[in-house]
């Protein structure tokens, strides 16, 4: 059984890490690297999008 | 057969254990979605045409409104990546109008540590604080020649004179003061590093001040536009 | 001006009591003992055993936990001076430099990042023992474990998951349960003490096997830094400060008699030097099956709480020097969604798994802890130059700590000793990290220095230092 779960184990763990890779990249192709390394919140920008609630 | 039933025992519990935090997890999800919907409960009413910009888990949502004709935004961002500081809940007041200045003055208080939330450490040139202002704030700008005048950002010192005050800042597209509304519970944040800062709501005296004193900093500014 | 900023009843109090109040409340304590520490109750300072025997581990562990108050006392006098700033990176950069101050976060990163791996072999096998499966390997869990938590630092859920209190104290309580379960008042019935440890094999090697047990028995605190450490925005009144973190050095202090006790009582010498998991073995002897599932759980939640606080520590260190450009400002890039240091994080995560490919156990601690005492090497240093630089009266400190030079000494003194201890066993490993440390600070001064806006680096309004 706990072979079984080894098993399991890698195959979560590989799942993982290409989570992580896969996202980092797309992360890093869809944003410029001045915004990822600055920070957006601390840019004044007028408000674009409005929901009324 | 009790050896071999140990690890079948192990694993139930293991079973049993990821269904109560799962449960756990998807309940405080619910009570802290909750909970950030209630932040400005009490502040909505202080601004004209309140309405709320929904923004993706785990961020707040952003309140918009009208106060004294000058359109405001009201942010709340978890800033967790100080190293080996309490995350703080940080509430970025910000009027969005051209304040017509030439250069951006960032002030802010107790720079020790990285500040995600704003752009104060790429600002290049540091540069002396109006005299009167607190000591252990530290001015940036980008550009160090046509600064307002210090006299215009006057009503500034007295929001700055709340022990939480984090950061005042004009830039030509507007003008934000950012405060400290929380930090996370030490004792969750030691054992998990968790950012649990309970259930927080903006007070509308306070909020009140705030937006007052930023509406005379702008008016300031205009005038002094105007002048020019 | 309205001081109260939020509203909140239940949230809200008023400063004075509250900072008190929130520093010494049970689960308070709990956390600033244990948080990351707590799991070299579970492991790591049998080895000391190992070294110099039963009773020398016991002189060591005691030894060395009062001398730790040293390291309490110092870094709550900086911390609570340094305002907003945790941590001994923030404080080199203003007492000593930028090259000091990039060392001491390279500490930071490697004791973490090592502990991190040694916390994750410790599971890693603890899992193939329970198993008895023959041929089975640990590297499946180990791995397992490292890169779960990653990936749950990497998405940022644990800061926002509320784990009920209940479930994380088992760890301390799980040896507090083993301590009163093996009758520790009536020597004979279940713990042999008088039997193990003889006089004859007690300290084995003579005195000189005590010097070398400190090498392991600093295993026992290792970390309580990081949770004292925590800095907090504005300066609560400083009291209070000193007086948690000495609740958990209390606490730590009876962990560490009660764990020493149990296992030295169960378990005979020998075997107890090299387990990786003392306090496991020592549940599994007494033959209850509920005490060993206990351990079980109690090793496995603290080496996982422990893990979790090592990625998180190494990895916003890590960013801190990619945002003072000491390091590639690469690093220091923010996940845009989840708002981590992400890139920081991937780039430790392959460190981390080679090493827990590479090394054993103790050589991982060892490794750990040859970090660990740089890094107290350094405060001990800093204080000193912090007392000149700016003495009593010049600036406001939040708390000052008594005696001064004593601690400073003491602690240099514990260091001196431990860096011997190690060398007297990992004479190489010794080496290999001082070599590296020479090369980096050698690459650092030379080529990233001048990236260094080295008018940033000092933020306090503080007067000019003495002698300037």
């Amino acid at each position: 059984m706990f072979t079984t779960l080894s098993y399991l184990s890698w195959a979560v763990s590989a799942v993982l890490v290409a989570w992580m890779v896969y996202d980092w990249i797309k992360t890093d192709a869809s944003h410029s690297e001045a915004l990822l390394t600055s920070s957006r919140e601390g840019e004044i920008e007028a408000a674009t999008e409005k929901h009324r609630i | 057969m009790l050896e071999g039933l140990q690890p079948l025992l192990g694993l139930v519990l293991a079973g049993a254990l990821g269904l109560v935090l799962l449960r756990q997890f998807q309940r405080n999800r619910a009570a802290a979605a909750a909970s950030r919907g209630r932040l400005f409960g009490e502040v909505a009413n202080l601004l004209a045409e309140p309405n709320f910009q929904a923004m993706p888990e785990p961020d707040h949502p952003i309140l918009h409104g009208r106060f004294r004709g000058l359109p405001v935004q009201l942010r709340a961002v978890v800033d967790t990546l100080a190293t080996r500081k309490l995350p703080s809940l940080w509430l970025m007041v910000t009027v969005p109008v051209p304040t017509g200045v030439g250069a951006v003055f960032d002030f802010m208080m107790r720079p020790a540590s990285a500040s995600t939330f704003s752009n104060y450490d790429q600002l290049p040139h540091i540069i002396s604080a109006p005299a009167g202002w607190p000591p252990d704030g530290i001015a940036r700008s980008d550009n160090p020649l046509p600064l307002p005048a210090a006299e215009r950002l006057e009503p500034a010192l007295k929001l700055l004179g709340n022990a939480r005050a984090k950061e005042f800042l004009v830039t030509p597209q507007g003008v934000r003061f950012v405060v400290q509304l929380a930090e996370a519970d030490r004792a969750r944040y030691g054992v998990f590093r968790q950012a649990e800062f309970g259930d927080v709501v903006v007070s509308k005296p306070f909020l009140a001040e705030v937006l007052t004193g930023m509406a005379e900093v702008i008016d300031n500014l205009r005038a002094e536009r105007k002048a020019a | 001006m309205t001081d109260a900023v939020v509203s909140s009843p239940v949230g809200a109090a008023p400063a004075q009591r509250v900072s008190l109040l929130r520093v010494l409340g049970p689960a308070h304590v709990w956390a600033l003992g244990v948080g990351i520490v707590l799991v070299g109750e579970y492991t790591g300072w049998n080895f000391a055993v190992d070294k110099g025997g039963a009773l020398a581990t016991l002189i060591v562990c005691w030894f060395v936990g009062v001398l730790y108050t040293s390291v309490a006392m110092i870094d709550s006098e900086v911390t609570s001076t340094v305002a907003a700033a945790g941590g001994q990176y923030a404080q080199a950069k203003h007492i000593v430099g930028p090259l000091m101050a990039f060392n001491v976060a390279l500490y930071l990163v490697f004791a973490y990042t090592m502990l991190q791996v040694s916390d994750a072999i410790l599971v890693g096998d603890l899992v193939v023992t329970v198993a008895g499966t023959e041929g089975l390997q640990r590297h499946a869990f180990v791995v397992l474990t490292i890169v779960v938590l990653a990936w749950l630092n990497y998405r940022g859920v644990l800061m926002t998951l509320n784990v009920n209190f209940v479930i994380t104290a088992i760890a301390y309580v799980a040896i507090v349960v083993l301590f009163f379960a093996v009758q520790p008042w009536s020597q004979g019935t279940v713990l042999k003490l008088g039997e193990l440890v003889t006089p004859d094999n007690a300290l084995p090697y003579g005195w000189i096997g005590v010097i070398a047990a400190f090498h392991f028995g600093i295993w026992f605190y290792l970390g309580i830094e990081g949770t004292t450490q925590a800095a907090e925005e504005v300066r609560s009144p400083a009291r209070s400060l000193p007086y948690g973190t000495m609740a958990g050095m209390i606490t730590l202090l009876i962990g560490a008699a009660m764990t020493w006790y149990v296992c030295a009582s169960l378990l005979p010498w020998e075997y107890l030097g090299f387990t990786f998991f003392p306090l496991y073995d020592a549940a599994r002897i007494t033959g209850s099956g509920f005490l060993e599932t206990l351990m079980f759980w109690g090793t496995v939640l603290a080496a996982v709480a422990s893990a979790n606080g090592c990625i998180n520590d190494a990895a916003r260190a890590w960013f801190s020097l990619g945002r003072d450009r000491y390091l590639p400002t690469w690093f220091s890039a923010v996940h845009p969604k989840y708002r981590t240091p992400y890139r920081s994080i991937l780039f430790l995560l392959p460190i981390a798994l080679a090493f827990a490919f590479i090394a054993d156990l103790n050589q991982a601690i060892t490794f750990s802890i040859l970090s660990g005492l740089l890094g107290y090497t350094f405060m001990s240093i800093n204080i000193v130059m912090f007392r000149r630089k700016w003495p009593l009266g010049s600036i406001r400190r939040g708390y000052t700590h008594p005696f001064h030079p004593m601690p400073a000494l003491a602690l240099l003194a514990l260091c001196i000793v431990t860096y011997f201890a190690v060398f007297l066993g990992y004479g190489s490993q010794l080496i290999a990290m001082t070599i590296f440390y020479i090369i980096v600070s050698v690459w650092f001064h030379f080529y990233r220095y001048k990236y260094v806006r080295r008018g940033d680096q000092f933020t306090m309004p503080w007067p000019k230092p003495v002698g300037y």
